[in-house]
């Protein structure tokens, strides 16, 4: 009797989450994959079932996801490599107590709370070729190598031009998290190395950074993911989305899906699902192997 | 709870500074303040842009203040986006007019206000369950939970456009709401699961010797202890669905607008009256980022609590 | 300004406009089991109940639209809505407007699904309406149309009208125009207009030598570049076989096509085309052309109406076709345009009927209005004073009044799948990814 009440409360606690998850997740999911073994002829009218051919045709020249992936992969490295060594850059230096360090913690952490849609069409302004801070730049200071169609349009820089608002963005987002962790390392700790002699680099390098090992953990994952998804910077610069310089597997997938294309875009969305999990289930895996007392 | 607030707020300047030499310190401080302007320059121009003719901005004066302060961009910002919607006739006696400036604020406040209210609510419940009452499977179910914190949001679109339209929820509030809260869950359990570890076991065994039963230690035990929490998750949830714009743009119709969608749609075919497009990014910005100078200790605060709970 | 009128309206009826439906359905239609969507079938032709225009119980109508705040025709359809509003005193309208691309997204996903449709909606003609006749969620206008027969000629409903009947609202036509700052002409030596490929190139080395740059296209929005590729293909393989392609009923796999890509890029490589539009998007390629950076810019004739708007600018411009680079294929009045800009009524609208004669009647005052302000050619016979039309829009009438064939805007023209590749591929010609060859390689075996 105690067991089958407790069993319906724990149901009834979980309920309002489950319909929320199941509803708006997990259905979606399912009816993802199974939209993706079918042809649209028109928007919303199921064609014939055609197994996994979407999957091979979406690798196939015709849609290149491959492009796509390796575009939203590039984003992903440039964050880990770039964004994330100065989050945790400017963390230790403000984690370390300095004079005036809550407003540059405010500020830093203020494009945070800006649309990326407004972010985007100031930077649009930014790099305007004609009269963007970037030409002005370039003018003021003489330099060259500026590609005359902006950095926007030449496929070499349009990803950078991509990759660089985000920077701008999300610094101090992870910033903070990693600022917290430091802050959280017991000053004791610090203390005593630092009597021991340890410098400050040996001390961020033996001390704060092995125990904020958790935290940058989940900036990876979300760097790697937040890339993997990144949509509305790069509609705002892709425009009609056709430079595929720009191609990014949301862009496709938003593209196919009101393109009478529900098939393809079913399966883009699935590999979407797969990449994300494949990238969290990888870095978790790489935390755990490095890191013997893995739960904390 | 109490132990980790106190450690945020530690003062460490005692402890640090006393080994560092001035020229690090200095590289220090140089590598903070260019961080610093790298952050404010483009809200400044973005400002000043906002108040100079499509002259100034196309050529003759791009980084300077602007020659002339035209406040009156702002002035043709609230115009915006009024003259549709009703007969024109009594639209104009609606302070908040479909479509306009302030109506798209004031829905992008419900919807997150909203999102917050149920998202906290599932989650608070959800966790409750997942770690303070045993029973097999909590664990997989809770892992199974934060395999959603990966899933993009984009996937949901299109099946829950069609379903959202046979309920007949597409065009209002709840479109939003519910997605949004859906995609924040997982999250919010996450946070919530950290702040909950930290209230001690013994006093649900306490409430339970009391007869409180499972219902009454949640709402009178573990509730009110959560309160310092409710914030930071407030906090993550506001984040996320605030500045949302591909379910605004496609699950909202012109009533129901959010500030994101009434940022893309000044972009509107033909638009080349610049400075007005910069009156209106300024005032979808800034109200927000004033909000944040008043509060942003407790906005980090309960942030970072959150991150180290996490 | 008559005269120019009755050949422009002559010279539609003769043209072969029916590029879509008429008589030979579009491949898009043909194919669809269409028998079995037929959204009329429900609608009994109800003649007999008297359209509400009298005081009756106040309805409701809802509209989307692209007419946002800025947009050319936003001033036609305030206008033409406020004489609505006297006219049926009883209809409330709520109009929204939407952004281009937003909207494009909104309506196939709402068309979609069915729901939450307003019951009178902006389209472009040809496939992207078809798309939604083929849903079964266009209330046909047959009935309704009927009534206006000498108010709006048939042959503007051609990109309209699938297997036989009519779904659309035409308001204004447009066609692609080269336009010209002549001032900067002036400075090259250029008194006129070129009037053939050759004095073209001509002219645009010369305004390079001067530090002029000829062309803008915006790289950023794809359809832009499309105002080029375009009439340059059409120019070099004729009228027809462009509109065969671009129905389906012929090949992209074509060495003239080819041909002309490569045409295209030589004027790229030549520096004839500002290289700071490659990231721009069209507003801003059209306001330097209006600043005086570029030369020529050729786009839509929508474009009259802002540039005659302008009272600076307007003596300085002027307006031409693009010429003729291959006259064994092609020959001057072969335009790519005609009536797109539509109104129509979904099926699923509680008040069709009335939402059909609203659109109707709306719809002719649009292009009324929006014929006055320049925004295009009018799909409806012209009423009223219309001697004040700026001299813009009376050079692409007289362009008209000549026309010898019409092929509509390929992204128009081509389904939702086949524009995908089509537009892809054609950002891919202007970022010099594919050259000729590669471009019809690629189409070839992407398109049908």
């Amino acid at each position: 009797m105690y067991k089958k009440s407790k069993n319906l409360t724990v149901f009834l606690f979980l309920l309002p989450a489950l319909i929320l998850f199941v509803g708006i997740l997990v259905w979606p999911i399912i009816a993802s994959v199974h939209h993706s073994m079918y042809v649209y002829p028109t928007f919303s009218d199921r064609g014939d079932y055609v197994g996994f051919k979407n999957y091979v045709d979406l690798f196939g020249k015709q849609y290149d996801f491959g492009k796509a992936v390796i575009n939203a992969l590039i984003l992903a490295a440039l964050s880990v490599f770039i964004q994330l060594p100065l989050a945790l850059g400017l963390a230790l230096m403000l984690g370390k107590g300095i004079k005036g360090e809550r407003v540059y913690l405010s500020v830093y952490f203020m494009p945070v709370l800006i649309s990326a849609v407004v972010i985007g069409m100031l930077w649009e302004k930014i790099y305007n070729p004609i009269y963007g801070l970037v030409v002005k730049a370039f003018e003021f200071f003489q330099w060259s190598g500026l590609p005359p169609e902006g950095l926007l349009a030449n496929k070499k820089t349009a990803l950078l031009a991509v990759f660089i608002p985000t920077i701008w963005q999300y610094v101090g987002y992870h910033m903070l998290l990693m600022y917290a962790g430091i802050k959280s390392v017991s000053p004791e700790l610090r203390e005593a190395a630092m009597l021991d002699g340890a410098t400050d680099g040996q001390v961020n390098r033996y001390v704060i950074i092995p125990i904020i090992k958790p935290i940058i953990k989940v900036s990876i994952i979300f760097a790697i993911t937040g890339s993997l998804k990144s949509y509305d910077l790069i509609k705002v610069f892709a425009k009609d989305a056709y430079n595929c310089s720009y191609k990014v597997p949301s862009l496709m997938l938003v593209r196919y899906a009101f393109h009478n294309q529900g098939g393809i875009a079913s399966a883009i969305a699935v590999m979407m699902i797969v990449l994300c999990f494949g990238f969290a289930i990888l870095i978790n895996w790489m935390f755990k192997e490095r890191d013997p007392y893995g739960k904390k | 709870m109490a132990k980790n607030n106190s450690n945020t707020s530690f003062d460490l300047e005692m402890y640090s500074v006393k080994k560092t030499n001035k020229f690090v310190k200095a590289l220090i401080y140089a590598g903070l303040v260019v961080w610093l302007l790298i952050d404010l320059f483009p809200l400044y121009y973005l400002f000043t842009f906002s108040l100079k003719s499509t002259n100034e901005i196309t050529g003759s004066n791009v980084i300077g203040l602007p020659k002339e302060w035209l406040w009156s961009n702002y002035g043709r910002v609230f115009n915006l986006g009024k003259k549709t919607g009703k007969n024109p006739l009594t639209a104009t006696r609606e302070f908040f007019a479909s479509g306009g400036i302030e109506r798209c604020f004031s829905n992008s406040v419900f919807v997150a206000v909203a999102t917050i209210v149920i998202c906290l609510l599932a989650a608070l419940m959800a966790t409750y369950a997942l770690t303070r009452i045993a029973w097999r499977g909590s664990k997989t179910l809770n892992s199974i939970f934060m395999l959603g914190i990966t899933i993009p949001m984009h996937i949901a679109l299109y099946p829950l456009y069609v379903s959202f339209s046979k309920m007949g929820i597409v065009k209002g509030y709840w479109g939003l709401i519910i997605p949004y809260a859906a995609f924040s869950l997982s999250m919010a359990i996450m946070v919530c699961t950290g702040f909950m570890n930290d209230i001690p076991k013994e006093l649900d065994e306490s409430a339970c010797i009391d007869g409180c039963g499972l219902w009454g230690t949640f709402f009178h035990i573990i509730v009110p202890l959560m309160t310092p929490a409710l914030a930071t998750m407030g906090i993550y949830i506001f984040l996320q669905c605030w500045n949302e714009f591909m379910f605004a743009s496609v699950f909202s119709d012109e009533a129901h607008y959010t500030l994101p969608v009434f940022v893309s749609n000044l972009k509107g075919s033909n638009i080349t009256d610049w400075g007005l497009v910069g009156a209106g990014l300024v005032l979808a910005t800034f109200p927000m980022l004033f909000v944040y100078i008043f509060m942003s200790r407790k906005i980090q605060e309960s942030f970072m609590v959150g991150a180290v709970k996490g | 300004m008559k005269k120019v009128l009755a050949l422009l309206m002559a010279a539609v009826m003769v043209c072969s406009l029916a590029a879509c439906g008429g008589d030979t359905p579009a491949p898009a239609a043909s194919t669809e089991p269409a028998a079995s969507t037929e959204p009329a079938a429900s609608t009994e032709p109800a003649a007999s109940t008297e359209p509400a225009v009298t005081a009756d119980e106040p309805v409701t109508l809802t509209m989307w639209c692209i007419a946002t705040e800025g947009d050319s025709n936003r001033h036609a359809y305030e206008q033409a809505i406020a004489e609505m509003a006297e006219k049926y005193p009883n209809v409330t309208l709520e109009w929204e407007a939407i952004e281009n691309e937003a909207y494009k997204q909104k309506i196939a996903a709402a068309m979609a699904s069915g729901e939450g449709l307003p019951d009178i909606f902006f389209t472009w003609s040809c496939a992207f309406l078809g798309d939604f006749v083929n849903q079964g969620r266009v209330y046909c206008l047959d009935d309704t149309l009927a009534k206006y027969k000498d108010e709006l000629p048939e042959s503007m409903l051609g990109n309209t009208t699938y297997d036989g009947k009519h779904y659309g609202v035409p308001t204004t036509m447009n066609i692609v125009a080269l336009f010209a700052n002549m001032d900067l002409l002036k400075q090259a030596g250029w008194d006129k207009v070129p009037e053939n490929y050759d004095e073209l190139i001509q002219c645009c080395d010369d305004l390079v030598a001067n530090g002029i740059i000829p062309f803008g296209c915006a790289g950023g929005e794809t359809w832009c570049v499309t105002e080029y590729l375009e009439p340059i293909i059409e120019k070099s393989i004729g009228a027809d076989a462009l509109n065969d392609i671009f129905l389906g009923r012929a090949s992209y796999d074509n060495a003239d096509v080819a041909k002309a890509v490569d045409t295209f890029q030589e004027m790229i490589d030549k520096g004839y085309f500002d290289p700071a539009g490659a990231s721009l998007p069209n507003d801003d390629v059209k306001a330097n052309f209006i600043a005086g950076r570029t030369a020529f810019y050729q786009n839509g004739t929508w474009n009259c109406a802002d540039f005659a708007s302008n009272p600076d600018f307007l003596p300085k411009v002027k307006v031409t076709e693009f010429p003729v680079i291959d006259s064994s294929k092609s020959k001057l009045g072969q335009l790519i345009g005609g009536p797109s800009d539509t109104l129509a009524v979904t099926a699923s609208s509680p008040n069709a009927e009335l939402a059909a004669e609203y659109a109707a009647e709306l719809g002719k005052l649009i292009c009324h209005y929006g014929y006055l302000d320049g925004c295009g050619l009018p799909a409806w016979i012209p009423y009223g004073d219309t001697s004040n039309i700026n001299p813009l829009t009376q050079s692409v009438a007289e362009i008209c009044a000549n026309a010898d064939a019409y092929v509509l805007f390929g992204d128009t023209a081509m389904s939702a799948v086949d524009k995908d590749p089509y537009l892809e591929a054609v950002a891919k010609v202007y970022g010099k990814e594919l050259d000729g060859a590669g471009f019809i390689a690629e189409l070839k075996g992407a398109i049908r």
